[in-house]
This record gives structure tokens, sequence and C-alpha cells, in this order.
């Protein structure tokens, strides 16, 4: 008895240790050396360093640019959940349908997502840059005259509209495992009850794959949250810094501006940000999954 | 039962490999120096390896054919040469931190004040003397020559000699009022004068270090403003600076040109859609790449209208700087100064640099050079772009609000009160 679970926990940790050894050398201890650099007055490059109390989180609470790059992350992950969850699930509904060419378009609306981020941020930058004015030329479209990524508000959306093109397609593929896992059954039984397709839609399939929109809110709020290079390839953070991500932001103090100890404090406190979105997101979709 | 066990041996075998494999790597991370140290005395035929980092992308070819002839003339000796493919900083940073630092590594004149704790001597080496006077400033630092210049650039407006023609125009403009009425002359005949590409937080951070270097103390000036005494906005040319931006934008993109980048930049320009730049030397390969035939000059930036104040920038931009606590610290002066001794070949014809040594000889490099160095003979340069005592973070900072101001968004008194806030909290933190 006593062999069989000395052997079950050598299974164990053979399969665990790997990935926790992992875990602690390339995050754990890392994370634990950036709160221990938050408190110091490290500015990446001396070998001595001080303690300095808690004078770069006072610093970074009356920091307005920090501020202003946390309401832009804010904005942009609302913008962004709603988009590629919406149109995630609108595609993964219209291509589930017996379409002919719906294995073409699956896959051409997942091609972007196979792209590397910072190679669309150029095209895109392009795009916006030299074929909108010529598309609004053509067509009249008053709006593609303005320069997009001169402008704060249109700079906000050209961002948006990338990452949802970008990513969609990751997004549709998992509520697509969803609703193919629904159960033909309930769908025919409720389709002789009487149910029209919308109510059916509300029902039943949206409570079903509510697994998949945990996981996609889940993933599509904590992604929105690290956003960055889209934001280094697309926009610089600019027109004068309105659409710098958190991310992209601790990243210049650090490596651009010699901040280091002070970029470890912005990150702490973004982890901690972070950190209470997800257990209180995660939270509460759970427990309305059991209850479906 | 046996099969059982015959997994789960060889999965702990799996796990052990992992667990050497890390384990390995941070032991001969922790004691390095220790290691090479006894190997070096063990053997004879050591064969050293110099690691160096800097350049960028476009010199690849160059570095090999450099690396390449110097290992075939130095035996023994292995050149690990390393071009950071975006941000250098970054990389030179996170090689420090990993405890792979590299012997001779690769600064810009602003962050050599900063690394200064971590850099060798290099005042007394051969070609330190050989050093032009417009280099000498930005490798010093208390009195000690830090760095080995690259090379020499000359910052100041390039301008398409046949618009200019095009339009009428003999004379480079050298005041304020000039450049004003050469742009108005050129918008007569046709021709967008101006197109800034002020997406780039360099090329403002460029633009406002004239104002820096036009000023007649500039050191005493930035002690100043470091005590407090002064502000920003005591700068004497604080207010022909934003005439100046207000004239690139005028006659340029207007608020666009917050949304235009540098590649943009040197296609039009190249093409001939607008007649000036403030831009400078080290635009030549890539304008020329898209327009070998281009006919361009380069004209320093007539920030006021005192035309004895219109002198050309030039100073050495980039430098290799050697790792004081180097294993190799002898064998990387060696590859400095054998660059230096077969400058010529390396220097000029394989890296196209123009050098910063005054017995090296770099006239045939492109236009932009031929004018440089007609204003270097005439004397009249400033010896630095005016950026690179400001404190660190200033560069990248000032471009939000400068680009704001552009935008329309901010007052002129708004922005310079901004610059001032950004400068004291640079300093403080």
């Amino acid at each position: 008895m006593n062999k069989q679970i000395y052997r079950k926990s050598l299974v164990y940790i053979a399969f665990v240790g790997p990935m926790l050894i992992l875990f602690l050398l390339f995050i754990f201890l890392p994370f634990i050396r950036s709160i221990i650099y938050s408190f110091q007055d490290w500015n990446g490059i001396n070998s001595h360093t001080h303690w300095v109390g808690w004078k770069n989180y006072r610093n970074v609470l009356t920091d307005t640019d920090f501020a202003r790059t946390i309401s832009f992350t804010l904005k942009y992950v609302l913008a962004t959940v709603i988009g590629l969850n919406v149109l995630g699930l609108i595609l993964a509904v219209a291509l589930n349908v017996g379409l002919k060419s719906r294995n073409l378009l699956r896959t051409a609306f997942f091609l972007p997502t196979v792209m590397g981020t910072v190679i669309i941020g150029f095209i895109w930058n392009f795009i916006i840059t030299r074929l909108f004015p010529q598309i609004g030329e053509l067509t009249g479209i008053g709006i593609l005259h303005s320069s997009w990524l001169a402008l704060p508000k249109y700079a906000f959306w050209a961002i948006i509209i990338v990452t949802v093109w970008h990513t969609l397609g990751y997004y549709m593929i998992i509520y697509l495992a969803g609703l193919q896992g629904l159960s033909h059954e309930l769908m025919e039984a409720a389709e002789i009850d009487g149910a029209g397709r919308i109510k059916r839609f509300w029902s039943i399939v949206l409570p079903l794959i509510r697994p998949s929109i945990t996981i996609c809110l889940f993933l599509s709020i904590i992604n929105g949250f690290k956003s960055f290079d889209i934001n280094y390839s697309l926009t610089m953070g600019g027109p004068y810094g309105t659409t710098e991500s958190i991310s992209y932001q601790i990243f210049q103090d650090a490596f651009s501006k010699d901040l280091f100890s002070y970029a470890s404090a912005k990150a702490v406190i973004f982890f901690l940000i972070l950190t209470l979105f997800s257990v209180v997101q995660v939270a509460i979709l759970k427990r309305k999954e059991v209850e479906a | 039962m046996r099969k059982k066990w015959f997994s789960v041996l060889a999965v702990s075998l799996i796990v052990a490999t992992a667990l050497t494999g890390c384990m390995g790597k941070q032991s001969s991370d922790g004691g390095g120096n220790a290691n090479s140290g006894s190997g070096a005395s063990s053997s004879k035929t050591k064969t050293i390896t110099l690691k160096v980092m800097g350049l960028t992308p476009k010199d690849t070819e160059a570095v090999k054919t450099i690396v390449g002839d110097y290992q075939a003339g130095h035996p023994g000796v292995q050149v690990d040469f390393q071009i950071p493919p975006d941000n250098g900083a970054a990389l030179l940073k996170t090689r420090f931190a990993a405890g792979d630092a590299p012997d001779i590594f690769y600064l810009s004149p602003a962050d050599i004040p900063a690394w200064s704790e971590k850099l060798a001597d290099l005042s007394n080496e051969p070609w330190a003397k050989h050093v032009l006077p417009e280099g000498i400033r930005n490798i010093t630092v208390d009195g000690k020559k830090l760095g080995f210049p690259l090379q020499i650039e000359g910052n100041g407006i390039v301008y398409n000699k046949d618009l200019f023609a095009k339009a009428g125009i003999t004379n480079v403009p050298v005041t304020l009022t000039e450049l004003k009425q050469t742009a108005e002359k050129l918008k007569a005949a046709g021709i967008q004068p101006f197109g800034e590409a002020w997406k780039n937080w360099g090329f403002l951070m460029h633009l406002f270090g004239v104002t820096f270097a036009h000023e007649q103390d500039e050191n005493g000036f930035i002690d100043q403003l470091n005590k407090g005494t002064k502000q920003i906005k005591d700068l004497s040319n604080i207010n022909n600076f934003f005439a100046l931006l207000d004239l690139t934008d005028d006659y340029g993109f207007g608020k666009d040109s917050i949304a235009y980048d540098f590649t943009q930049q040197q296609k039009d320009f190249a093409s001939g859609k607008m007649a000036m730049i403030k831009q400078g030397t080290w635009y030549t390969a890539p304008l020329l790449k898209q327009n070998p035939n281009l006919n361009m000059g380069l004209f320093a930036v007539p920030l006021s209208d005192n035309a004895s104040e219109t002198k050309l920038m030039v100073a050495s931009t980039s430098n290799f700087v050697i790792n004081k606590s180097s294993e190799h610290l002898e064998e990387s002066k060696k590859f400095l100064n054998w660059l230096h001794d077969n400058g010529q070949k390396y220097l000029v014809e394989t890296l196209k640099v123009a050098p910063v040594f005054d017995d090296l000889n770099a006239s045939q490099i492109g236009p932009l050079h031929k004018d440089m160095n007609t204003y270097i003979k005439a004397g009249k340069t400033y010896d630095n772009f005016g950026t690179e005592l400001w404190p660190s973070g200033f560069n990248t900072d000032i471009s939000k609000p400068l680009q704001a101001y552009i935008a329309g968004v901010a007052t002129k008194d708004q922005t310079v009160k901004q610059l001032q806030d950004i400068w004291t909290q640079r300093l403080n933190k």
C-alpha cells in the first residue's frame, strides 16, 4: 500500500516537476526580483543600489501619465472584449451552418491570428496612412480623409480595429468548438416544442456554451490588459502618448528611460490590478456556469 | 508491472536531465570568471572570444567582412559580433543582468554618463590623440575619454537642390526670416517646402536640441536648469524654436505630421515630394537607396535672425566603449586600435561612416557629408546636438507635449511648462 502511494507521488512529481521548475525559474523568481527592485533606486545599469522604501510607489500614484495609460488600457479592454466576443460568436454561429465554403471561410478568418503582431502593425500602418485616404478620395467617405494616426480618437479606434481583426479568429474557433459540442437531441426537442431560432439561441445555445464564454472572456480580458505589440508597431503610443498601454509604458520606462525601479513599481501595481480583475471575473462566471 | 516501472524511470530521467540542464546553466553563469581564469593558465594555445555588440542591421555585411579579416589576422581570437535587431538598449541591459556582458559595446553619447562607471578609460590609446575636436566632448566624462567615436554626423536641414533651383533659390537661408522666405518661394512654385516626421520622437528630440546647442553657455545653462535657478522658458531661443516648429508644419503636413514617420518621409523626399526635411547625414544611405540620382545638400538650421549663430551641429553620435571588467581588456583595446589603424578601409569603405579621426579622410561618402565637411573647414560648427546633457528619459518624454502642441490641443505656454515639468521630474526620479 505504502509502496503504491510512493509510486503515485513519484508519477505526480515526474509530471508536475518540470513545469514547476520552469515556472519558478522564469516566472516566480523574476516576479520576486521585480518586487525587490520596486523598493530600490536601480536604473538598470549601476552596480550600486539603495533602498528607497515606498518612494517609487508614491511617485507612481501621482504620475498623470500612468493614470492616463490605465484609463486608456481600461477603455481598450472594454472595446476589444465586446468586439472580439460579440463578433467572434456571430462568426462562429454563421460558420456553424452548412455553408459550402465554410471551411475556406474559417481558414480565412483564422489566418490573421497566425501572423506576427509586429508585421501586422506595420502593414496596417501602411493601410491606414496610405490606403485609407485613397479609398476616401474614391468613395467620398469623409472619415477616411483624416489622418487616423494623428488624432487620438481615431488612433484609438485604429488600434481596436487592428486588434479585433487580428485575434478574432482565435475566439471564433473556441466558440465554434463549443457550438459543435451541443447535443442535437436538445435542439430537436426545443424545435418540436415550438421554439423559434432566436428563442433557441438565447435559451439553449447560450447557456450551454457558457464554458466557452468563460474562457473567451477571460482570455480577451487578460490579453487586452497585456496589449503591447500593436501599440509598439502601429502607433508607438502616439499621438502624444494617448495610445500607450500599461505594458508599453513599463517597457519604455525600464529600457528607454533608465527608470528600472520605477517601472518595477508600475509592474507590481499592474499585477495587482490584473489579479483583481481575473479573480472577480472567474468567480462570477464560474458561479453562473454551475447554475446552468 | 515492468512496463510501469519503465515509464516511471523514463519520466524521472527526463526530469533529471531537465534539472541538471538548468543547474548546469546556473553554475556556469555564476562561476564564469573562475572557470575561464583557470582554463587560460592550463592550456597554452588558448582561443579567446571577444564579445562585441553594436551597430544596426544594415551593417550586417560590413561586420562580416571586418570580423572575418580580423580573425584571419589574429589567430586565437574569435570575435562574436552581435548586431541588436531593434532596441539595443534593452538587449544591452539584459546581457549585463544575465552575466553575459559584452567586452565591447555601443553607446550613444547621451548614454555614456549613465554607463561611465562600467567603462574602461581609453585616454591613453594610440588613436585618442587623433580624435577630431567635434568628437571629443561626447566621449569625455570627468576628463577621461571613455569611447571610441565611430562616426561623426551633421545635423541640419536636408534639401533637394533641384527643387530649390526650380523655385529660383540660389542661396541656402541663414536666418529664420530667410528660411520663411525660402518656404514661401517654394510654395509659390507649387512645391511643398517641408515634410516632417514628427511621429518619431527622435526627430523632435533633434529639433528641440537645436535650441540648446544655440545657447551661448550651454553647459552653464544646463547646470542652472538642474539647480532650478533657470527654467526651460529662459532658453534664449525658446520663442524661435516654436516659430521654427510652426514653420515646418505650416509649410508641411500640419497636424498630420504627428502621424507621419521616417519610412514615409524617406520615400517621399527621395521622390521629390518636398524640398526640405530637418534631418542629417544619417539619411544619406536610405535616400540614395530610394533614388540614386537625388541631388541633395545639407545646411545649418537657422534658429534666429543672427546669421553668425547659424552653424551646423556636428558631433560623434555613436561610440564603441569597453567594459571595464572585461576578461579580455587588452584584447578589446587591440581590436579598437586595429579598427583605427585600418580605418580608411573598414570605417570609410566598408562601414561607410564619416570617421572622427584627423588621420582619415571621408569626403567620398555622399553629398551630405561633402556639405558637412565644408562647414567643418569653415569652422562653423557646434560640437554637439544639444541633447547629450539632458537627464535620461527627457528625450523620449518631450515628444508627447510637443506632439500635443502640433496637434493644437496645447498652447505654447502650456507646452513650455510641461517641458519644464518633465525636466524636473526626470531629475528627481
